[in-house]
């Protein structure tokens, strides 16, 4: 009894949406993402350089290592972006890391679904299509949060929650 | 019975095949409807003349206009923007083919009732983008059932405007095909 409740729990904190994982939500406040890692962190770059109002640090959320950007907004600090690549991470419907394109595809219909391959430019800035590389994004929306499921040989190898909005795509 | 299969091979099986190459769905084009022919080109296909007001609108920018036509037997909407070869000198050119006919297909047989997934499993390597509704330029119809799948080439979704980008969309209802649309974005004429 007592191994399932911890199972739960911990499936809860790793649960991946399109706001987060588990309790790391996108526009969480700093001072709130603090209290979740339960630990002090020292910014390097916002409240150092007036100008630059964004930086990505480096974290343990329940043993597991995740990337947070902030982004510095008029009165406080917000998460505004969230990066991991462990198996313990996957949505209501199971997907994660080994997941592959048809399967989110199935997971999420009736959303916004962008199935692409990555491209790279040489030397004649033509695009060249990357054959193994290729990325998922969810949204709910045309604009708003997503969550963009990196893929190798078809298989998620990594994702990042963000907000998305249509001038950036 | 002899006399009859010869007969058929013939005649019948090669007139099948020309139908049906009539009919074949690519990014480019349906059948000899390719995307980026002038008006011109368009008539002599369709041994028709077509009527475009837009096109003769000089003072209001109009630079598109659609004529909904037949084509080898079937309805199509073709879609067509003023392209300037030379200062104040254009013709119109072939941006956009909508249809909705069976007889349409993809070269691995994408048509009408192709189910969604199999339209993913044959384009794997290329962009596909799916929306809920009937997306429309920048205008949604929704509704329970219905959504959008679009293919899209390279240039398209790197939005390589040096390069002409052709993009299939398929409009689906309760996941099967039901009408389609073959869009094209091209390059200025004058590059």
């Amino acid at each position: 009894m007592l191994v399932t409740t911890t199972t739960i729990a911990q499936n809860k904190d790793y649960l991946l949406s399109l706001d987060g994982i588990g309790s790391l939500k996108l526009g969480m406040p700093f001072v709130e993402l603090e209290k979740v890692l339960n630990s002090k962190i020292i910014l390097k770059v916002i409240n150092v350089d007036p100008v630059v109002l964004v930086e990505t640090i480096k974290v343990k959320y329940k043993g597991i290592d995740v990337e947070i950007s902030l982004w510095k907004r008029q009165d406080y600090i917000a998460v505004d972006g969230i990066s991991a690549s462990s198996p313990l991470c996957k949505t209501k419907s199971g997907i994660g890391i080994g997941s592959n394109k048809l399967q989110i595809i199935a997971a999420y219909d009736g959303y916004h679904i962008d199935a692409k391959p990555l491209f790279e430019y040489e030397g004649d800035n033509k695009p060249k299509r990357i054959k193994t590389k290729s990325t998922v994004t969810v949204k709910e929306a045309e604009e708003g949060y997503a969550i963009i499921f990196n893929l190798v040989n078809n298989k998620v190898v990594s994702f990042d929650i963000l907000p998305i909005y249509d001038d950036e795509e | 019975m002899k006399k009859i299969c010869l007969f058929f091979f013939i005649v019948v099986a090669p007139c099948t095949a020309a139908q049906k190459k009539d009919h074949i769905i690519s990014l480019n084009g349906l059948g000899s409807l390719q995307l980026g022919m002038s008006q011109e080109g368009v008539e002599k296909i369709l041994n028709e003349k077509i009527l475009l007001p837009n096109s003769l609108d000089t003072i209001n920018d109009n630079y598109q206009d659609t004529a909904k036509l037949k084509y080898k037997n079937i309805d199509v909407q073709l879609e067509f923007n003023r392209s300037y070869y030379a200062p104040y000198k254009f013709r119109m050119r072939l941006i956009g083919i909508k249809a909705n006919s069976p007889l349409c297909k993809t070269a691995s047989g994408i048509g009408v009732g192709t189910d969604i997934l199999k339209i993913i499993a044959a384009y794997d390597s290329l962009h596909v983008k799916i929306q809920p509704g009937y997306v429309n330029y920048y205008e949604t119809e929704e509704g329970e059932g219905k959504s959008t799948v679009s293919i899209l080439d390279d240039a398209a979704s790197t939005m390589d405007y040096f390069s002409d980008a052709y993009t299939m969309v398929f409009f689906l209802l309760n996941k099967k095909v039901i009408s389609f649309e073959l869009k094209a974005k091209l390059k200025d004429e004058k590059e």
